[in-house]
């Protein structure tokens, strides 16, 4: 499904397509999530990684895509960094390796330590990703000015959900994609959080104020942008964000 | 087995005779006489017996446990066998009350010395100590140093003492151990975590103790008795003496109501009518206890007596008591009390736990109890010394409450309590002992089941869930290299023995031990200036919808939005009204045995209104009936009669289902006027709601309390209510609702509480509080997780029981399916063009829930469609 002009949605999953330079564009994995939770006394067993993998191979499968970018955070566990985490990681970033020809992993604020990785995997670290129309970065700060005509923003970080409840007061929390345009111009994408574990925002109730990214409070037209939901079953195509946070204090 | 109920009480000389001659001489001249507990316990428990003792306030019950046990230890103490040793462990729940026995030892400690002094016989000291969580580190040093014979705690701290790796040999001469208020603990999985403690403590010292148990008035008695003292190695239950000294002290109650009229007087006025009763009722007598039934009750009460009556009541008349207190703030009020200096203490509940509180001339209990017995031990706190009668006032809300409360001290004044209800076999509780075991040395699997299962609530304890929680503990869910953090034990399955493991095992066990789950407290911020108002349980704002409109610290509030533990709010408009009850987790349940003598009851006086009786008569009979004044009976009557009157006669009597069709607010409802008392109303709404969800295919919305329950349909659908009840009677109730209570929102509630328990979550850990770790991750995704690991993770298999078992009474709902199948219940159906008086209740007020449809897939297109409809009507679109 065509997001946006040549970024394809790769159904059910939430991942985005780059047709033309055949890269599949994933963010937020926070592999090694259950180990901090652990190490604050919450034992979530570990079932993340494994859900993550399976997805990317179907991600694969799906789109034939040579490169895999993550744009941010594909780790979590800020700070004292032990051996089990230290080798969940390698082993993952292997794993993908494996599945993509190329590796391409844009900084997040959780994605520290990665520099010590560069050695051991073939991977690519970069602060921002910028080939052809496309400049994707994690979110966590401004991005940078344009460089060239119809460039298309892809940011990660805010992990944007809705919450929809029914008439008898039944609630789901759905993931989804925001796509939209910056004040400057620009197309954007906001990817949902490819973990299935982190909390998220819930962009139809809180005011745009409280929204994680930068980028997404000072420069994006945040009601205009569509909403796509993500679920098992496939995309779920919702109205604008306005109109959603409209109808919620309603 | 040998569960003897023992009735007549031994002469004063058979009783006194059993007690060495000095602790006769000191008793005889303190006391005129013994209470009724005593003529029963010196004897009896001189002579090694196990017993349960029920008595009332100011019985002198601490003695009754107490003084052979004294006896024989300064016995002992002439033949010079008295060690530095703990030779009798006395445990409650509550704080308050070890810290009032030990001061009451005191007394007949130095005194007994005295009068063995004065005939020239030196006997040496009997050391008492308490240990609780309070306790200094000085004092716990002097403990280890010196250690007390007689030993005070609580179950949380005898569990740590258990695994105090010097401690705990002091431990091993144990004789005699106490257990007093017996009837709370019976109840609650703090007594499941308890009972183990016992059997620990058994295994131990290597030998059988005596074991006492006292406690307020419960129902069946023998239940209590075996939760006491549990089963022999030889599989028989240990012998047990049953004495019940209850019924001596007079019992005068009453329930009134605090304005003219119920129905029309606004919020204010009612609360205006309630503050100037209680007022009232405060200023004629010396002291009175006043009982809310939840904690942010007691705070409000508290302030509006403060407010409006500066002077009478301020900081040194009247004082509030409560769970969430300080403990110094607790102890303060608690010492005023009992110096006579507070005109009147307000508490939920935990004054309900005996302590001698000193002279309290009248119980004043604000809105229903929900059931008899606790009335009367609620009311029973009244009355200082024996022969003195206990007093007690109930102030009605609601008209519903009036007519419940009205049957309720009725069954009281006629002492039928109704049937108290017991935990058992609760995994998160043994999960935590399996820690605690493990930390003391290696344990062979058979052994450790053997230990286990001579507690009463574990009696039935299965292997595979047994073996299900070591695995569990011991990490066996995650990969081998993550067992060193996830592993609390390690189990070898082969070879069939556990043990410990990790270095901070120990810690965790001391600072996450307990029954009693930490409710994560979020705090509410008012918008724009993000100012603090308050703080909301977890569970509740899971339900919050934006928009809704909910009481906090007596304001209005309209919730916007929340951020993890964060909850941002606007005060409401004027005029507005809330839309979700905020006090929906803290709700009693009315227990079944009550419910159907108010049913009884509904349906006379329903009978008395249709056959045409005057309404002045039917009021007198209710007045002369039922401890009513008239104001109350001729409400009671008023109530009845608007039903009647509403429907054309459909007035639900006893054994009568009433099922109405109605709207309400733009929405349908089917309301079941069920009244069974929320357990089981809880298992039928949800047998009801799945039934109706599976032949609508949609979700369907829930409201249940202990007057029937509300089923909410969507619009447009309709159900028909014959075929629903076909289908439910037809029901392997508890299949049926073990394999769809993950659809509900319940499900989601208790997990939380029971991972807390388990060791899941832990409140405290490496210096880390639970309130960190929950901003990460919510209860839901976590329950997910666990799911998809097995079916039996012990956290969720003991969800799933909590639920059928203690949350639901599934053989109370099962009882009354079948009534229903045979007729025995007549079901009755109408429709309303809007609700009757008696089911404006069962819309508004009551724990709400959904039933969320089977299908997820056909779920989410209806939810999307419900969205795109509410966007389109909205005009947004």
């Amino acid at each position: 499904m065509e997001l946006l002009r040549g970024v394809f949605g790769i159904e059910p999953f939430p991942a985005v397509l780059l047709k033309d330079v055949r890269t599949a564009v994933i963010a937020d994995m926070h592999i090694g999530f259950e180990s901090a939770m652990a190490n604050m006394g919450l034992f979530v067993p570990k079932v993340q990684l494994s859900q993550e993998l399976e997805a990317l191979r179907q991600v694969g499968k799906l789109t034939s895509a040579e490169r895999l970018l993550i744009a941010g955070d594909v780790k979590h566990e800020f700070g004292e960094f032990n051996t089990t985490g230290f080798r969940e990681l390698l082993n993952a970033l292997e794993s993908m390796r494996r599945l993509f020809s190329k590796l391409v992993v844009v900084r997040g604020n959780h994605d520290t330590y990665l520099p010590k990785f560069t050695g051991k995997v073939d991977i690519e670290l970069l602060e921002e990703f910028a080939e052809g129309r496309y400049l994707v970065a994690h979110g966590d700060v401004e991005v940078s000015s344009p460089r060239t005509e119809g460039e298309v923003v892809i940011i990660g970080h805010e992990h944007p959900v809705v919450v929809l409840y029914d008439e008898v007061g039944g609630k789901e929390r759905i993931p989804c994609f925001l796509v939209g345009r910056l004040y400057d111009g620009r197309d954007i994408i906001v990817l949902p959080a490819f973990s299935t574990l982190v909390s998220g925002s819930e962009v139809n109730v809180m005011p745009k104020e409280e929204l994680l990214s930068p980028v997404l409070r000072e420069s994006a037209d945040v009601d205009e942008m569509d909403v796509i939901g993500v679920t098992e079953f496939g995309y779920m195509h919702l109205p604008k964000l306005g109109v959603l946070r409209a109808s919620a204090r309603a | 087995m040998a569960v003897e109920w023992v009735t007549e009480p031994f002469d004063d000389e058979d009783s006194l005779a059993s007690l060495a001659p000095y602790v006769r001489g000191w008793f005889e001249s303190t006391f005129s006489q013994l209470t009724p507990p005593q003529r029963f316990s010196f004897k009896l428990i001189g002579e090694g017996n196990n017993i349960v003792i029920a008595s009332p306030t100011g019985s002198g019950k601490t003695l009754a446990a107490f003084m052979a046990i004294l006896s024989e230890l300064f016995k002992m103490g002439e033949r010079g066998e008295l060690k530095d040793s703990i030779y009798c462990v006395y445990v409650s729940p509550l704080k308050a009350l070890d810290n009032d026995v030990r001061k009451n030892l005191l007394a007949p400690l130095r005194g007994i010395r005295e009068v063995a002094a004065r005939d020239g016989l030196e006997l040496p000291e009997i050391r008492v100590a308490l240990r609780t969580g309070d306790v200094t580190q000085s004092e716990k040093q002097r403990q280890l140093a010196s250690p007390p014979h007689i030993l005070i705690t609580t179950p949380e701290s005898l569990a740590v003492l258990l695994n105090a790796p010097k401690f705990s040999n002091s431990l091993r001469s144990v004789r005699w151990v106490v257990v007093d208020e017996i009837h709370e603990l019976v109840s609650s999985k703090r007594g499941v975590h308890l009972s183990l403690s016992l059997e620990r403590l058994a295994d131990l010292v290597g030998k059988e103790f005596v074991r006492i148990g006292l406690g307020a008035t419960l129902h069946p008695l023998e239940e209590a008795a075996k939760f006491l003292v549990g089963y022999r190695e030889d599989g028989e239950l240990r012998d047990c003496k049953l004495v019940d000294v209850t019924w001596y002290k007079p019992l005068e109650v009453k329930v009134v109501c605090p304005v003219k009229d119920l129905v029309h007087a606004s919020a204010d006025e009612l609360n205006e009518g309630m503050y100037e009763m209680l007022d009232r009722l405060i200023s004629r007598h010396v002291t009175t206890l006043v009982f809310t039934n939840t904690r942010s009750g007691t705070e409000r009460v508290t302030y509006h007596l403060k407010r409006k009556w500066k002077e009478k009541y301020n900081d040194e008349t009247i004082g509030a008591h409560h769970g969430s207190l300080s403990r110094e703030v607790r102890l303060d009020v608690e010492n005023r009390l009992k110096s006579g200096r507070l005109k009147a203490v307000i508490s939920s509940t935990s004054l309900e736990l005996g302590i001698d509180v000193g002279f309290i001339d009248l119980v004043v209990q604000i809105g229903s109890p929900k059931s008899v017995t606790r009335a009367v031990q609620r009311i029973g706190r009244s009355g200082h010394r024996f022969e003195d009668t206990s007093r007690g006032v109930v102030i009605a809300l609601d008209r519903d409450d009036l007519v419940e409360v009205a049957v309720m001290l009725k069954c009281a004044l006629e002492k039928r309590l109704d049937r108290v209800q017991v935990v058992k076999e609760s995994l998160d509780i043994l999960a935590q002992h399996v820690v605690g075991m493990a930390l003391q040395k290696k344990w062979d699997f058979y052994e450790a089941l053997r230990l286990i299962r001579r507690s009463y609530p574990y009696r039935q304890l299965k292997e595979e869930d047994f073996r299900s929680v070591l695995r569990y503990l011991a990490g066996h869910h995650v990969g081998l290299e993550d067992r060193r953090v996830y592993g609390k034990i390690w189990y070898d399955e082969e070879d069939g023995v556990f043990g410990r493991r990790g270095k901070y095992t120990r810690v965790i066990y001391y600072l996450n031990i307990g029954a009693i789950p930490d409710e994560t407290k979020v705090d509410v911020y008012r918008l724009p200036d993000k100012v603090h108002v308050g703080e909301i349980e977890e569970g509740f704002l899971e339900r919050l919808r934006p928009g809704d409109i909910f009481v906090l610290g007596g304001k209005l509030f309209v919730f916007k939005h929340a951020r993890g533990m964060r909850c941002f709010v606007e005060s409401a408009p004027k005029g507005a009204v809330p839309t979700i009850p905020s006090w929906f987790s803290e709700m009693l349940p009315l227990s079944f045995d009550l419910a159907l003598e108010v049913q009884r009851f509904r349906g006379e006086v329903a009978r008395m209104i249709s056959s045409g009786e005057e309404k002045r008569k039917v009021v007198s009979w209710i007045a002369s009936n039922y401890p009513v004044d008239r104001r109350a009976a001729s409400m009671i009557c008023e109530y009845i009669r608007e039903q009647h009157l509403f429907t054309g006669g459909r007035v639900p009597g006893f054994k009568e289902l009433l099922v109405e069709r109605t709207r309400y607010s733009g929405r349908e409802y089917l309301v079941f006027h069920c009244l069974f008392g929320r357990r089981v109303n809880d298992a039928l709404a949800r047998a009801f709601g799945i039934a109706a969800s599976d032949a609508l295919g949609s979700s369907v919305g829930l409201v249940v309390n202990d007057n029937g329950f509300s089923l909410v349909l969507p619009q447009g659908k309709e159900v028909d209510v014959t075929s629903l009840v076909k289908t439910v009677v037809g029901y392997d109730l508890e299949g049926v609702l073990r394999s769809n209570i993950r659809r509900t929102e319940l499900m989601r509630r208790r997990f939380r509480h029971v991972a807390a328990r388990s060791f899941l979550v832990l409140r405290n850990y490496k210096g880390y509080k639970i309130s960190v770790n929950k901003q990460h991750m919510n209860a839901q995704t976590l329950l997910r997780v666990c799911e998809e690991i097995s079916d039996d993770f012990p956290a969720i298999s003991e969800t799933y029981r909590e639920i059928l078992m203690d949350v639901m009474d599934l053989e109370g709902a099962e009882k009354v399916l079948a009534w229903l199948r045979e007729g025995e219940l007549k079901l009755d159906t109408i429709r309303t063009s809007s609700p009757s008086p008696f089911s404006h209740n069962l819309i508004l007020t009551g724990d709400a829930d959904v039933i969320l449809m089977k299908d997820r897939r056909r779920r989410l297109i209806e939810l999307h469609e419900a969205v795109m409809r509410k966007i389109r009507s909205g005009g947004l679109v």
